[in-house]
């Protein structure tokens, strides 16, 4: 019996010290270490043509809690982006993708070039509709353009000391977290209260206010991409 | 005239088998009703407990979609809640878990009604089982966080409760329907072959259904029609268990079992064997780190749901291999062996995911060797369970199953500082709320190599207990061996010489209740000399 008291012991004492120490892993950090992060991080996020951005606004004076989300998820030169509505009752989602879509009724395996058109593909009408385009130009698309890498990084890019104020910095392990109001006016962020955003490896990841009533989270992955085949052309 | 003597014909390999699965199916159904000598159930028993089974884990694949834990789809991904406010929440089930286990031994060794200690809360508790599970899925999407928490958490702790209570009987029946502890192995990977069944079928069609869905697996559509379907067709096969079984405990007829609380605890405590088992529990959450990750190894590295259902098939036939060979490598080994071989097994084949952390076929083929490591186990825990009771009896002449459960304190008691430690983890490399990080391999890598560092780890110091453990399967048959030769003579005295020792009234003829007279003498011997630290108590 003595035996197994000790092995046990040991054991929930290796456990216990192991937790103890990652729990030690929290760093405080200066503001100015902050910014310098910060502005580390949203270079690195431009840098990057693999995201998945989700922007969602919670209407927090419903009764059957209304939401939006908008949601780009790229992969180099394919993207979807899907717009979801949802209630308490349904939600229902309005997508469109950019991408090399296959004409309807030709085959991927026997495919040529002419087979295929490049550019932005919308749901309309009971049909799927393209529009040629480049990949910035379906960037730059009004319905598009606010949920996009450049506009996201903007609301917090170049911001001075006195236009966001930061008041705490931690990191935990590979997470850093700022704690931060925006008082530039114009700004979309300006009008939330406190902010947490976060870095996770050295890239922007999070912005939202702590009452919940948006959010912006990236992540540098995102489902896979099927571009729908077209059935016609419309300019 | 020379005489042709034929040779007898040999017959080929194939005929050769044939007969023997022949035989093999005539055998089957000669014992129907009655069981094969030695034996005490019959084997259209074992398939009602196996059906039963099956049933059980359709309920127990639902109970899978709703952990407190950051890996879980639903409330995870879909409700968005934090792991450390899940860790919290376990915290709160956990504390809530000690607070009512001894109502909850209590209520078991005082099962009202004489259909036994098991049986019946199969019967009561699975409909309340259901439809709690569905209740989860209909959580609005819409509430705050801090009000999808509260509910996951209310609904959680009492959906646990039940469940597990559910589950443990279903577990615990097997170690009730036969005092032999070889049967036991038997029917245990019998069933659990019927019963994987459960599972196989879930993991293949779980993903084509949610196919169907906008979202996939992180549609809550997805979960609100697989909750009420399958828990309700779980619960209805559950009950194949409570009709088609008996329970068999070796009691003199006029015996009454009444231990306090504390004694029955004191009791326990001194069991040797029952600290072993539940010692090694205490590191099942870092075994778990990989396997319990499946799901996101299939939304977030492979994307890809015809190759899930096929992968899932397949590795659903580990648990399969596991559950078979489990009887013939305890045969072989004995159980204590065999938890150590599946253990180092486990340990050894999560090595390679700490360096290939992103590779979808490697975390396959670990899981693999993980599920079928834990398929064997399925069959040796309980066994093993079951000879610690009977040593506790033979000991102190108490059947202590629901005392037995009130280790659930201490287990709990650890359990509150372990589950935090996956959380952490998660939360360090980068997992907060948003579960859309794990498609960046960036992210997803690092800490599955974490976790794999974790689950070898884990997985030894799961299977360290077991070198003390000293009770062979021969030390075990021969305590019940003494066991009859007690409550037989106890009955003598009580002026009961006719009634059975078996619970269920079953009559043993006098070979099967008497193996030998030096057989029993053999026991009261060689049982005492299994003890470890001086002699035996006398027994009651």
């Amino acid at each position: 019996m003595k035996k197994i008291g000790m092995t046990a012991t040991v054991a929930v004492l290796v456990i216990l010290l192991a937790a103890l120490a990652l729990t030690g892993c929290n760093e405080k950090m200066t503001v100015e270490e902050g910014r310098e992060v910060l502005s580390d991080s949203i270079e690195k996020a431009l840098a990057s043509d693999v995201y998945y951005i989700k922007y969602r606004i919670n209407d927090k004076s419903s009764d059957e809690g209304r939401y939006v989300q908008y949601s780009l998820n790229a992969q180099g030169e394919t993207a979807k982006f899907t717009v979801a509505n949802g209630s308490l009752l349904k939600t229902t989602y309005d997508d469109t993708y950019y991408g090399k879509s296959l004409k309807a009724n030709a085959s991927s395996k026997t495919a040529k070039e002419g087979d295929y058109v490049t550019g932005m593909l919308t749901w309309q009408k009971d049909a799927w509709s393209v529009s040629e385009c480049t990949f910035e130009e379906f960037l730059a698309d009004e319905k598009i353009a606010p949920y996009n890498m450049d506009s996201v990084t903007g609301m917090l890019s170049g911001l001075g000391t006195e236009e966001l104020k930061i008041s705490k910095v931690t990191r935990t392990g590979k997470v850093t977290y700022i704690t931060a109001k925006v008082v530039k006016e114009g700004n979309p962020l300006s009008e939330y209260d406190t902010l947490e955003i976060r870095i996770i490896y050295d890239k922007l990841a999070y912005i939202g206010d702590l009452a919940e009533t948006f959010n912006i989270s990236i992540s540098y992955g995102g489902p896979k991409i099927s571009v729908p085949a077209w059935t016609y052309l419309k300019e | 005239m020379i005489k042709t003597v034929e040779k007898p014909h040999k017959k080929g390999i194939i005929m050769q088998i044939v007969d023997k699965a022949v035989g093999v199916v005539k055998d089957f159904f000669r014992h129907w009703d009655k069981p094969a000598e030695g034996n005490y159930v019959g084997n259209k028993e074992i398939i009602a407990y196996s059906v039963g089974g099956m049933g059980v884990q359709f309920v127990a694949a639902i109970a899978a979609q709703i952990l407190l834990q950051a890996n879980c789809l639903l409330i995870g991904t879909v409700y968005g809640l934090k792991p450390t406010d899940l860790a919290m929440l376990l915290m709160i089930n956990t504390i809530f878990s000690i607070v009512i286990q001894p109502l909850k031994s209590w209520i078991i060794d005082n099962t009202p009604g004489k259909q036994g200690k098991a049986r019946p809360w199969i019967l009561w508790l699975g409909p309340p089982c259901a439809i709690l599970m569905s209740l989860t899925a209909f959580i609005p999407l819409s509430w705050s966080k801090q009000t999808i928490l509260i509910c996951v958490g209310v609904l959680y702790i009492l959906m646990n409760f039940i469940y597990q209570f559910y589950l443990g009987m279903y577990t615990q029946l097997v170690q009730l329907e036969t005092p032999n502890t070889n049967e036991r192995a038997k029917i245990i990977s019998i069933s659990s072959v019927i019963y994987s069944l459960a599972p196989t079928i879930t993991g293949a069609v779980f993903p084509l259904i949610a196919s169907a869905f906008e979202l996939g697996q992180v549609d809550q559509n997805f979960y609100k029609v697989i909750f009420p379907v399958f828990s309700f067709i779980g619960c209805g096969l559950g009950m194949f268990a409570y009709f088609g079984t008996k329970e068999r405990i070796i009691v003199p007829r006029r015996q009454v079992q009444k231990v306090k609380f504390i004694d029955g605890f004191v009791k326990i405590c001194k069991n040797r064997y029952f600290w072993i088992n539940n010692v090694s529990t205490w590191f099942a959450f870092a075994r778990a780190a990989i396997t319990g990750s499946m799901m996101w190894a299939y939304v977030y590295m492979l994307q890809n749901e015809v190759i899930q259902s096929v992968a899932s098939l397949v590795i659903g036939t580990a648990s399969l291999f596991g559950m078979v060979m489990g009887p013939f490598i305890i045969k072989k080994i004995g159980k204590k062996n065999t938890v150590l071989l599946t253990d180092g097994v486990v340990a050894l084949a999560m090595v390679p995911l700490i360096f290939y952390n992103n590779d979808f076929y490697v975390f396959a083929a670990v899981c693999y060797l993980a599920f079928w490591g834990t398929a064997v186990q399925i069959i040796t825990a309980p066994a093993m369970s079951a000879d610690a009771l009977d040593y506790q009896q033979w000991k102190t002449g108490d059947r202590l199953e629901g005392f037995s459960q009130n280790f659930a304190i201490i287990n709990s008691l650890v359990a509150i500082g372990t589950n935090y430690i996956l959380p952490f983890i998660y939360e360090y490399y980068g997992l907060i709320n948003d579960y859309d990080v794990l498609y960046d391999e960036t992210v997803r890598s690092p800490m599955l190599s974490a976790m794999a560092v974790l689950a070898v780890i884990g997985t030894l110091l799961h299977g360290a207990p077991y070198l003390f453990w000293n009770m062979t399967e021969k030390d075990q048959e021969k305590m019940i061996e003494d066991l009859k030769h007690r409550a037989h003579d106890q009955n003598v005295l009580d002026g009961c010489a006719d009634a059975s020792v078996l619970s269920s009234d079953e009559h043993l003829n006098d070979e099967e209740l008497f193996d030998s007279d030096d057989k029993a003498e053999e026991a009261t011997t060689d049982a005492v000399s299994a003890e470890q630290g001086g002699s035996g108590e006398e027994s009651k």
